[in-house]
C-alpha cells in the first residue's frame, strides 16, 4: 500500500463531496426527473471510492464488492421510493443505506487503527484516510437533502404565525426519521433533545432552511450516534 | 508516554473538549457547545454521545418547571464527570494535530447557529 493509492481514495471521496455540494446549490433534486440523474452521478462517485479503497487494500476485495452492491441496491431503492413519494419506504431505504455505510466505516476505521500502530508512515496514511472518512460521512447528505426538499414541497406551511417561532413540519419529520434509526431505548431521549434544539433555533430566528439544515445533519450523522450509544453495551458484552 | 484510552481525537472532538474545558464544571446544552466550539449546529451529537459513553461526560434533563417557566422545551445538559475533565486535558495534550488539517476544517462551510 502506498501514499499515492491512499491519496487516490481520498480524492475519490472528495469527488463525492463535490457532488454533494453541487447538489446543495441546485434544485434538481426537487424535480422527479432530476433525482435519477443526480443520484446516478453520486453513485458513480461512490463506485470510484470503492474501487480506490479496494486498490489501496483498505478493504478486502470481496467486502468492497459487497459494499458496492449493497449501496447500489439501497440507493436504487431510495430512488424508487422518492419517485413513488412513499415516505415510509424511503425511510426504510435510508435505514438500509445507513446500515451499509455504518458497517463500511467500521471496517475502514479498524484498518486505520491498524495503520496507526505501524509508526510514522502509518500515521501519514491515517491522516489521508481520516480525510477520506470525513468526506465519506457526506455521502448520505444527498439523501437527507432530497428528503428535506421533497418534504418542503409537499408540506407548504401556513404563514399565519411567525415562522421563526415554530418548528417546521419537514424538520420535525426529519429528526423523527433520524431517531428511528437509533436503538429503541435511546429514541425518546434524542427525539426530545433534537426537538428542543430545533425550538431553540426557531426561537432564535432560525429560518425554515436553517431548521432543515439542522435536521438533515442529524439524519446523516445518526449512524455515528447509534454507534456511540451502542459502544458501551458492546464493551460490557466483551469478555 | 502511554496514551489515554479515549475517543478518536478528531478536530471537532478537540474543539468540543477545548470549549467545554473553558469552564469544566459548567453545564452546557448541545447548541451551546456548538456555538462555543465554533462548529455548525447539529454536528456534535455523535461526539457528545461518544464522550458520554466513555464516561467523560454525563448528561441530565433540565428541570421541567424551569423550562416551563421560560416557555420552552427542557434542555439536555452536558458536563464533565469527576475525572472526565482531567482525562480530556491529557488526551488533548497527546493529540497531534497538523496545521494543514486545522486549515482544512476551517475551509468547510460554516452555516447554522451563529
Amino acid at each position: 500500500m502506498n501514499a499515492d493509492q491512499t491519496y487516490g481514495a481520498a480524492t475519490a471521496l472528495q469527488g463525492v463531496r463535490a457532488h454533494a455540494r453541487e447538489l446543495d446549490l441546485t434544485h434538481a433534486l426537487t424535480r422527479a426527473d432530476g433525482v435519477s440523474f443526480e443520484i446516478g452521478r453520486h453513485l458513480d462517485a461512490a463506485r470510484a471510492l470503492v474501487v480506490a479503497l479496494t486498490g489501496a487494500r483498505v478493504l478486502e476485495f470481496k467486502y468492497a464488492r459487497e459494499l458496492e452492491s449493497g449501496a447500489i441496491r439501497a440507493l436504487a431503492r431510495v430512488e424508487d421510493t422518492i419517485h413513488a413519494r412513499d415516505l415510509d419506504a424511503s425511510l426504510e431505504a435510508a435505514d438500509a443505506l445507513a446500515r451499509a455505510l455504518d458497517a463500511a466505516l467500521e471496517a475502514i476505521h479498524a484498518r486505520i487503527l491498524y495503520l496507526d500502530a505501524v509508526g510514522a508512515r502509518g500515521r501519514d496514511l491515517m491522516s489521508y484516510l481520516q480525510t477520506a472518512l470525513d468526506h465519506a460521512l457526506d455521502l448520505p447528505a444527498v439523501l437527507a437533502r432530497s428528503f428535506a426538499r421533497r418534504y418542503a414541497e409537499d408540506d407548504p406551511e401556513p404563514r399565519t404565525e411567525p415562522e421563526a417561532r415554530r418548528i417546521t413540519r419537514p424538520a420535525r419529520r426529519l429528526v423523527a426519521a433520524a431517531t428511528q434509526l437509533l436503538p429503541a431505548a435511546n429514541r425518546a431521549r434524542y427525539f426530545e433533545e433534537y426537538q428542543s434544539e430545533l425550538w431553540e433555533i426557531a426561537n432564535g430566528g432560525g429560518s425554515r432552511r436553517e431548521q432543515l439544515l439542522y435536521a438533515s445533519r442529524q439524519l446523516l450523522r445518526i449512524v455515528l450516534v447509534r454507534g456511540a450509544v451502542l459502544g458501551p453495551l458492546k464493551r460490557k458484552a466483551s469478555p | 508516554m502511554s496514551k489515554v484510552s479515549g475517543p478518536r481525537m478528531t478536530l471537532p472532538t478537540q474543539l468540543v473538549l477545548r470549549a467545554m474545558l473553558m469552564e469544566p464544571t459548567k453545564e452546557m446544552y448541545g447548541l451551546q457547545v456548538c456555538a462555543e466550539a465554533g462548529l455548525p449546529s447539529g454536528t456534535i451529537h455523535p461526539i457528545l454521545a461518544r464522550l458520554e459513553g466513555l464516561g467523560w461526560l454525563e448528561s441530565r434533563w433540565e428541570d421541567g418547571a424551569t423550562a416551563q417557566q421560560e416557555g420552552r422545551p427542557r434542555r439536555r445538559y452536558y458536563r464533565f464527570t469527576v475525572d472526565g475533565a482531567e482525562r480530556a486535558r491529557i488526551a488533548l495534550a497527546q493529540a497531534t494535530t497538523s496545521v494543514s488539517a486545522i486549515a482544512a476544517l476551517h475551509t468547510k462551510p460554516a452555516t447554522g447557529m451563529a
